[in-house]
């Protein structure tokens, strides 16, 4: 399994919660809770899911903005959650992450060059000499202008500065880069033009992207391969096509025809889910989804279902994985 | 004529900054049917939000609506003084907002916000309005309503907290609602959930919608006609099944192409070029050809007209059916 760039095994992630005068911890967020994937190089992983669902958390832990609570990232053959922070250093220019809000991701004090340079000098990636050379560089694959170079953040509009947002990942050479939510904030048409630059930096350098979006029609669009989370955990991954074409749990399902088309001709047998995503701090027993489930029975209560293989690489975690559900 | 419950005429709202005039809504004109649900699309700073906020007369300074007339069955709301409007928003036209966390007030309970417009407008007693208010909240779907009726809004998830927005909206029977991004910062299940609530409410209550919204998927699905905004204009508008399979502006047309679908997958997404333009001193020429693929030299010379051409399917664009170059 020479490809495989990256791999997740059972990640856990909990966020305390304190309280009391003297803050102790009385509880625990479970926000990610055994998340198992890989990823190959050159492939994208699109993860989807509700607000909630800790799809973030997992994005972050693997690069340890978070420090996990449990379970193991292996990052072309390293233990990445064993290394030392000095260690952990030289390996970050390897695994970038674009974030969601290109205004309060971006330091208004700093230029764009500077931006952009900052951590090419910082890693030494070159020296003063040729940075400005390597800045425009990038600049220009990213769709920037070379004018741009010594303009803030604010002059910028949000699309473009999701491309210096982009341009700073670009800079180290990284193999990997987790982008959570890069085109939520962005409008169509602005949107469209995001997801193409990523898909060309793609082709061209051979990245492997995490995909993190709440958008089920733009994660179709970008990924391989697709991962839907439920409360921490993930429910259901596929290839792409097998995913959308044919869903096999029930909040899957449900989560595809929520999406609403822009196309008046189609009539869709709609599942409208009753209820919230209830609070990860108190997760329900068994299957987390039975609280919402349209076929839940008595063992969804009791028994938490597991990821397993339907064939074919397609694993659902769902004791009736692919029964019909009913239209309301 | 009868049929037309709100009339808007060549409205426009402008507002004067340091910076220059922002031309926000810029001779807009369309009619809402009774019981017909517009959808109103475009991208952020179209000026969208502003025309609604006109339409219940809320724009503060330094904005103000220039010129233009907004009829309610014959009675010009422009026209209208601050307390004649008063009786009038809340009442007979009603709005929900996107952030259904900044447009409660976090220090009352919901039940006191949804009976406050029960008694100011209908002039209901407290036991009155609360009763009413309980009713409601069962109308928009939520069950234990005595208990939400005295909860906090930050004790509410968003899809509560935009269904309590929805029975507030809701409590006078209002014949025109107008929901400005009403599901934007929802997830889909939760969105779902609350277009099929406003389906079934609009019903019910025989009432009017405008739905304004960016996301084309929404609009497809609720809306019975389409309007399209680009910078301050109306660019297309026409019954839904006119602007979504037959599209005839470039704007419209390369909107529809640039959204990835669910049901067709492409290998590359199409792209508009460039970005929306900064709405201050907009020269005397179409908005949208500098970004326009058609564009040809009479689009350099004035904004064009919206053109009919199609039984109310009006287009604004000189170059209609000629060939992409």
């Amino acid at each position: 399994m020479s490809d495989t760039l990256l791999e997740v095994k059972d990640l856990k992630k909990y966020f305390p919660i304190k309280g009391g005068i003297l803050q102790r911890t009385v509880g625990h967020v479970k926000a990610v809770e055994n998340v198992s994937f890989s990823l190959k190089k050159g492939e994208t992983l699109g993860l989807v899911g509700e607000s909630g669902c800790g799809k973030s958390t997992v994005g972050r832990t693997i690069l340890r903005l978070h420090e996990s609570t449990g379970g193991q990232v292996v990052f072309n053959g390293t233990d990445v959650f064993k290394l030392k922070k000095s260690e952990m250093q030289s390996l970050r220019p390897k695994m970038q992450i674009v974030f969601q809000d290109p205004y309060s991701s971006l330091n208004p004090r700093l230029t764009v060059g500077d931006l952009i340079g900052e951590a090419l000098l910082e890693h030494g990636f070159c020296t003063k000499k040729d940075l400005k050379k390597r800045v425009l560089e990038i600049m220009n694959q990213c769709g920037l202008l070379s004018l741009h170079i010594d303009r803030y953040p604010h002059e910028f509009s949000g699309g473009q500065r999701q491309r210096i947002g982009i341009a700073r990942a670009l800079a180290l050479n990284p193999e990997f880069i987790v982008c959570d939510e890069p085109v939520s904030a962005l409008d169509v048409s602005i949107q469209s033009q995001i997801i193409n630059l990523l898909g060309d930096l793609q082709k061209q350098y051979g990245f492997s992207y995490l995909f993190i979006s709440h958008d089920l029609s733009v994660v179709r669009h970008i990924s391989h391969r697709v991962a839907v989370m439920y409360l921490g955990s993930i429910v259901e991954s596929a290839d792409k096509s097998e995913l959308y074409e044919n869903p096999l749990h029930p909040y899957t399902k449900a989560l595809l025809s929520a999406v609403p088309v822009a196309d008046p001709r189609v009539k869709k047998d709609r599942v409208i889910l009753t209820g919230d995503i209830p609070s990860p701090a108190n997760p329900p027993s068994g299957c987390r989804f039975h609280t919402r489930c349209p076929i839940c029975k008595d063992i969804c209560s009791q028994q938490q279902p597991e990821l397993k293989d339907a064939g074919n690489g397609h694993m659902v975690a769902c004791h009736f994985a692919g029964e019909s559900i009913s239209a309301t | 004529m009868s049929d037309k419950l709100l009339q808007v005429k060549n409205l426009h709202t402008y507002f004067y900054t340091d910076a220059g005039v922002v031309k926000a809504v810029n001779g807009v004109s369309f009619d809402v049917k009774k019981g017909q649900t517009i959808g109103i699309v475009g991208e952020s700073g179209c000026g969208k939000s502003v025309m609604s906020l006109s339409m219940m007369r809320l724009i503060q300074n330094p904005g103000k609506i220039v010129d233009g007339e907004i009829l309610l069955n014959d009675t010009d709301l422009i026209k209208l003084s601050q307390n004649e409007m008063r009786k009038i928003n809340g009442n007979r036209i009603s709005m929900i907002f996107q952030e259904p966390m900044t447009s409660l007030n976090p220090v009352f309970t919901v039940g006191n916000q949804i009976s406050e417009a029960l008694m100011l407008h209908e002039k209901l007693s407290k036991k009155e309005a609360k009763n009413k208010a309980v009713e409601l909240i069962t109308t928009v779907g939520i069950s234990r309503p005595e208990q939400i009726f005295n909860s906090y809004p930050h004790e509410l998830s968003g899809g509560m907290r935009q269904r309590i927005m929805i029975a507030m909206a809701l409590s006078c029977n209002p014949e025109l609602l107008i929901a400005d991004e009403p599901t934007t910062a929802l997830d889909v299940t939760i969105q779902a959930q609350i277009l099929d609530l406003l389906k079934d409410i609009k019903k019910k209550f025989d009432m009017s919608i405008i739905l304004i919204t960016h996301d084309l998927g929404v609009v497809s699905e609720m809306a019975d006609y389409v309007i399209v905004m680009y910078a301050g204009k109306i660019i297309e508008q026409g019954s839904v099944n006119d602007v979504f399979l037959n599209p005839t502006h470039p704007y419209t047309i390369g909107l529809l192409k640039s959204k990835p679908q669910m049901n067709t997958v492409s290998e590359r997404l199409y792209t508009i070029p460039g970005q929306v333009p900064v709405l201050i001193d907009l020269p005397d020429k179409c908005y949208f050809s500098d970004r326009c693929e058609k564009c040809g030299e009479e689009c350099k010379n004035g904004f064009p007209d919206a053109v009919e051409v199609e039984k109310d399917h009006f287009v604004a664009c000189k170059r209609i059916g000629e060939e992409i170059k």
